[in-house]
């Protein structure tokens, strides 16, 4: 059984590439079925977002697994694989688990920490299980990768910093206010980096936005989408006095705000006063910053909180790549021991069947025991076996987790003598696996061809 | 009497240990050091109120004197509980308060060995208990309201100067830092005047003129005076930002030296 990932992303495509292959909501639950009932395929999810489309697929054989993914995306979309084969990337078991625990953890994202991906996962793990296109292995691996997705974001600072300067901005007005719900933004000028900032504050729960324009019918215009007051330039100083946060982003060439036109306005002031001036020259003087309680950033400071943000996820990072390693070992662990699983218990039934044979053998030779004594019987000869057993499945379970995995369960087999239990087995669940696809009603199985339709 | 004092000791403990899962936490946030921290203070705080409880229904041996520097010690932590439940990224000021609520602790814990008769006498006394009781909470609120203008003033400091750190991110904001210097010593004023007024009638009582001899009558005077300065300026002249924060964390100083006052043979206020 073989973990493999086929998918592209920001990194290697293209939107142009990216907006191709996006699956929709509607067609997800066929996607899947029809994914699932490709040869050599036996477990699938599929995680489409506006980054990245992945298909994450158990499958019996790696090359065959790989093969029978590419033709489901060129028979999906209809695109010819020479045209996407370039952009997609393929991993492998322990690589395959571990991709998928960086994508969780928002390691593999555009930006990095994002939390939504992990809601994404989320979402298209439950849509394949609800279609039953999981199985034991994507169960247990996707719910271990959104409980460490859950955790890196709770117990990590990962995602809690702004990395963009409009919502830095933000982040900052936070240090000098609790809450921006009774603060009056001043909006000077109404361009679209300053309009931009003005609508985080505003979504951050300010109530107020008084907008400034050398044109009053553009100060209108940006004013009606925070239900604001339009003002003309000359009302500034009286504007400026209801303010506690000001975004600046005029064409001025010369400086509009001094620290002489600051100092009075200041001077009436009990809570701090925040100054953003985006605007390129600059539209406030830097000296307004010497006054007590007001704060002035420019566009390079702002920068300067993103740059350090971001210096700050990646630190986060390399405590959470950390767990990842962590966390790939264990379910690769956890899958090893999968395989020992089917050979204990065929270890157990063969051995169980020799106790029955036995206990109706005696049975037979002594036919006036009473039923206490067979009971006393049947519980001393499962005990015997149970003991004999014991050394051995815990032997077994550990060589399991070595180097020399394949050969020891060979000689597991060998020794014991399971092949025949074992194949019956096998039989068994080829059986029943093919009741289920035929009452998928899936008509390339029925007749022995593959054959993908979108 | 070693056997009596262990729980002290137990006490103490939790309180370092408490202490040291929030350090922790603020060098290298994690949740787990931070739920340990807080679920250790609470654990101080239980033990603390139940050593009252005991001590005020007289269960406990007398072995175990209570004093006030255990009192302001539980007060501390109890205001600390309070705001880290009610108000978010308070880390930083929970952290101080208790840096300052444990090492009274320990004070008590290693110097508090036999209390004067006349600070028993007036413990047990209502009047006398009231006075330490009011007193005890204005110096709870004055010591609060500094550690919000200390960190208030490290706050205007890294966002005048720019400097974008884990740090600055961990403090709460500047508005929320002025509203609590402001109001714990709005609070704090009024109970220390009525304090200072139930001592004054408690003292003429038992030893009359003699009373004003006491230094420590004047330092609390001085106390009282610092913060209705600070107190004054903030509502009368409109005093704000660095000036009324940097005021009042120098005010902290007069606690200090009412403290040391209190804890020297020369006035009749032993706090231990």
């Amino acid at each position: 059984m073989h973990t493999l990932v086929v998918g592209l992303n920001h990194k290697t495509a293209k939107v142009e590439i990216r907006e191709k292959f996006a699956f929709s909501d509607r067609d997800l639950s066929l996607a899947l079925r029809t994914l699932r009932d490709m040869k050599s395929i036996l477990e699938c999810v599929i995680v489409s977002t506006c980054n990245r489309m992945e298909l994450y697929v158990v499958c019996d054989q790696l090359h065959t697994g790989e093969y029978y993914s590419k033709a489901f995306l060129e028979s999906w979309f209809r695109i010819p694989r020479e045209e996407f084969e370039s952009n997609l990337y393929i991993k492998e078991n322990e690589t395959a688990v571990n991709h998928l625990f960086q994508v969780v953890a928002g390691l593999d994202s555009l930006v990095i920490g994002e939390t939504q991906i992990l809601g994404q996962v989320r979402s298209a793990f439950l849509t394949a299980q609800a279609e039953k296109t999981t199985g034991t292995i994507f169960n247990m691996l996707f719910k271990q990768a959104i409980t460490l997705g859950k955790r890196v974001h709770t117990e990590t600072e990962i995602g809690q910093n702004a990395v963009s300067v409009s919502y830095a901005a933000v982040e900052l007005g936070k240090k000098m206010f609790e809450s921006f719900r009774d603060k009056t933004i001043v909006l000077i000028g109404a361009g679209e980096m300053g309009e931009l900032t003005a609508k985080h504050f505003y979504a951050a729960g300010a109530t107020k936005v008084i907008v400034l324009n050398r044109t009053l019918a553009k100060a209108v215009e940006v004013a009606q989408q925070f239900q604001g007051i339009a003002r003309s330039m000359e009302q500034l100083c009286e504007s400026l006095q209801e303010a506690d946060i000001v975004v600046s982003s005029t064409g001025s060439t010369k400086p509009i705000l001094t620290k002489e036109v600051m100092e009075p306005i200041i001077n009436k002031r009990r809570s701090p006063l925040f100054l953003i001036d985006i605007a390129v020259p600059r539209d406030i003087d830097s000296s307004v910053h010497e006054l007590d309680q007001v704060f002035l950033y420019d566009i390079d400071d702002l920068h300067g909180i993103v740059d350090a943000n971001i210096t700050l996820r990646e630190q986060e990072a390399q405590k959470v790549r950390v767990w990842i390693d962590k966390e790939t070992r264990s379910f690769q662990e956890w899958l090893q021991m999968l395989g020992v699983v089917p050979l204990i218990t065929a270890l157990r039934e063969k051995s169980l069947a020799v106790q029955e044979e036995t206990m109706a053998r005696i049975e037979r030779k002594l036919p006036d025991l009473t039923e206490r004594e067979k009971r006393v019987l049947r519980k001393h000869t499962k005990s015997i076996v149970n003991q004999l057993l014991r050394d051995p499945i815990v032997r077994i379970k550990e060589l399991a987790a070595t180097s020399q995995r394949d050969e020891a369960l060979d000689l597991f087999v060998q020794i014991f003598s399971l092949e025949e239990h074992i194949q019956e087995k096998e039989i068994e669940q080829k059986a029943a696996s093919s009741t289920l696809i035929k009452s998928l009603n899936n008509p390339a199985l029925v007749d022995g061809k593959v054959s993908v339709t979108s | 009497m070693f056997a009596e004092r262990w729980l002290f000791d137990f006490l103490i403990y939790l309180y370092a240990l408490s202490l040291l899962f929030s350090f922790s936490d603020l060098l290298y946030p994690n949740l787990r050091s931070r739920r340990l921290s807080a679920g250790l203070l609470i654990t101080v705080w239980f033990c603390q109120s139940l050593l009252f409880i005991l001590w005020i229904f007289s269960l406990i041996p007398i072995a175990l004197q209570f004093d006030a520097l255990f009192m302001y010690s539980w007060a501390l932590v109890t205001f600390t509980l309070v705001i880290q439940r009610l108000y978010q990224r308070m880390d930083l000021f929970v952290f101080f308060a208790n840096v300052i609520g444990f090492t009274v602790l320990a004070i008590h814990l290693f110097f508090a060995r036999d209390l004067s008769p006349e600070y028993t006498k007036l413990l047990l006394s209502e009047l006398g208990f009231v006075h330490i009781s009011l007193a005890i909470l204005s110096y709870v609120s004055f010591s609060l309201s500094s550690i919000c203008a200390g960190l208030y003033l490290i706050s205007n400091y890294l966002l005048k100067k720019k400097k974008w750190n884990k740090f600055l991110f961990r403090l709460p904001s500047l508005d929320r830092l002025q509203v609590f210097s402001r109001y714990l010593v709005l609070i704090g004023t009024p109970l220390l005047l009525i304090a200072m007024i139930l001592g004054v009638i408690w003292y003429y009582q038992m030893i009359g003129q003699l009373f004003w001899n006491d230094v420590k009558v004047w330092t609390s005077s001085l106390v009282m005076i610092v913060y209705g300065f600070v107190l004054y300026q903030w509502v009368v002249n409109r005093w704000n930002g660095r000036r009324l924060a940097w005021w009042n964390t120098i005010a902290l100083v007069s606690i200090l030296l009412n403290v040391l006052i209190s804890s020297t043979r020369i006035s009749f206020h032993h706090w231990f």
